[in-house]
């Protein structure tokens, strides 16, 4: 990676990623999606069209997703972000992932981590499978793989799945 | 697709952002949730060289009901408003417009009033301040501070008429009274994607169940939204019972626009002139269904 040049404007920044806290010195510029991927190396998260259409990029950041690809890192001074790399089980799939995978949601993958991270906050907030909530959040994602068919179902299943487990130990309002 | 350099800083407060914003003599920015800035900047479509982020003003995050209005600062994200119990109370037109502006993955970081200072053609926010009369408060260089109507903000064909180095500190929406039925209705070409055409109307009636107020502001079809001022004139004292009233009603609307029909890659002005009217029925029937008359019990 090439550094910054020696007259590029930095700035402090301080952010927990992945339950992490982590103090970096970062250009004024640098995208979020380039801190994540070239700074920390935490590469699961794509960038494609960077200006916020396709989803690739999309990680978590205090509870909610969004594009990492336009916003600048130091946006994120002082908030929570988690990336795919922290929701991955600590070894093979998590129960997600492994729904991606028994419903063949996924053909090349490359938007796949964008999708996990949209679902997983869908799953935080336990979005009713049925709502038109569903349709609304993963219309924030593209698959040029024409996967849609297969992604709504490993979703749903997704969603229906958790449901229970929340119904069987309410734990209460989700905000 | 990276920015050009800029420097950043966080604004501690409205006044400290202004005094830098006008050090800065044209080539500051504001930047809120940057949905619309950052990539603007990355396509270097604009420049600035100085980048002012507002989000950390303690000065700029309420959201405060007001006599007959609720205020929302210049920091609240859409998607927070969007839940918010007292913008879904009072302000429920805005809380369904949020519902389409872009996806949840953009609201989460999209502030309610960066969407009007951006006014991009097409954007949802806009056009509902026209129907809820919202007046938007300002602060200049040296302190001084200004309301402004969205009206006067939106009087040009394209852009907004705010002055230069100011800063929306908030916006002001009018609460819904009693018994007022709304309706926002939009035709896009996919989720997520700006409006081809919007509209955002109230209704309400008197105990007769005719119409004593009804506000109709449409958005896409020319690059700034407007109010039909003389279609909302005409349903005046109507009963909108027959569905022929609104048809016309919404005709009128779409073709007393002030400026040229929009057409661009996506839709011709035609094609805009027409859904604006499929548009503009939708929500005044949605209006109308909502709309209750006082003193009786009918839905």
């Amino acid at each position: 990676m090439k550094g910054p040049d020696a007259d590029e404007a930095q700035t402090a920044l301080s952010v927990v990623v992945n339950g992490k806290q982590l103090h970096a010195s970062v250009p004024d510029r640098l995208l979020l999606s380039d801190f994540l991927r070239d700074h920390l190396g935490l590469t699961a998260l794509k960038v494609a069209c960077g200006e916020g259409a396709c989803g690739a990029c999309t990680i978590v950041i205090d509870g909610e997703p969004a594009r990492s690809c336009t916003l600048l890192a130091l946006q994120t001074e002082g908030s929570q972000i988690v990336t795919l790399e922290g929701i991955n089980a600590p070894q093979g799939l998590n129960h997600v992932q492994q729904l991606f995978q028994q419903h063949h949601a996924l053909q090349c993958g490359y938007c796949t981590p964008g999708w996990l991270m949209t679902v997983y906050t869908m799953v935080e907030r336990s979005i009713d499978p049925n709502s038109a909530e569903v349709g609304q959040y993963l219309s924030g994602h593209l698959c040029r793989c024409t996967g849609y068919r297969n992604i709504w179902t490993a979703v749903r299943r997704a969603l229906e799945t958790t449901l229970k487990t929340t119904k069987d130990q309410p734990t209460g309002e989700k905000e | 697709m990276k920015p050009a350099r800029f420097r950043y800083v966080r604004a501690e407060t409205a006044d400290h952002a202004v005094e830098l914003l006008h050090a800065a003599e044209g080539t500051g920015r504001i930047l809120a949730g940057g949905q619309s800035l950052i990539p603007a900047l990355c396509a270097r479509s604009i420049s600035a060289s100085l980048v002012l982020d507002i989000m950390r003003c303690p000065d700029l995050e309420a959201v405060s009901p007001g006599e007959g209005e609720v205020t929302i600062g210049a920091a609240c994200r859409q998607s927070h408003m969007e839940r918010n119990s007292l913008v879904r109370q009072s302000l429920p037109l805005l809380s369904e417009a949020l519902g389409w502006v872009a996806m949840p993955q953009v609201r989460s970081r999209g502030t309610v009033v960066g969407c009007l200072a951006q006014a991009n053609a097409g954007a949802e926010v806009p056009v509902v301040s026209l129907a809820l009369d919202a007046e938007l408060h300002l602060l200049l260089p040296g302190g001084a501070r200004r309301r402004m109507s969205a009206k006067d903000v939106y009087a040009a064909e394209t852009g907004t008429l705010l002055p230069s180095a100011s800063l929306i500190v908030s916006t002001s929406f009018r609460s819904r009274v009693a018994a007022e039925g709304w309706g926002f209705s939009e035709v896009q070409l996919r989720p997520g994607h700006f409006a081809l055409v919007c509209c955002a109307t109230t209704l309400v009636l008197d105990e007769d169940r005719r119409i004593q107020s009804a506000r109709i502001a449409i958005g896409g079809l020319t690059a700034n939204p407007y109010r039909a001022h003389r279609a909302e004139e005409a349903l005046i004292g109507e009963t909108l019972d027959r569905d022929s009233l609104i048809h016309d009603g919404a005709n009128m609307a779409s073709a007393e626009r002030p400026w040229p029909a929009r057409t661009d890659l996506h839709a011709s002005g035609a094609f805009r002139s027409k859904a604006a009217v499929a548009t503009v029925t939708r929500a005044l029937r949605d209006a109308r269904a909502r709309c209750s008359a006082p003193n009786r019990s009918n839905q």
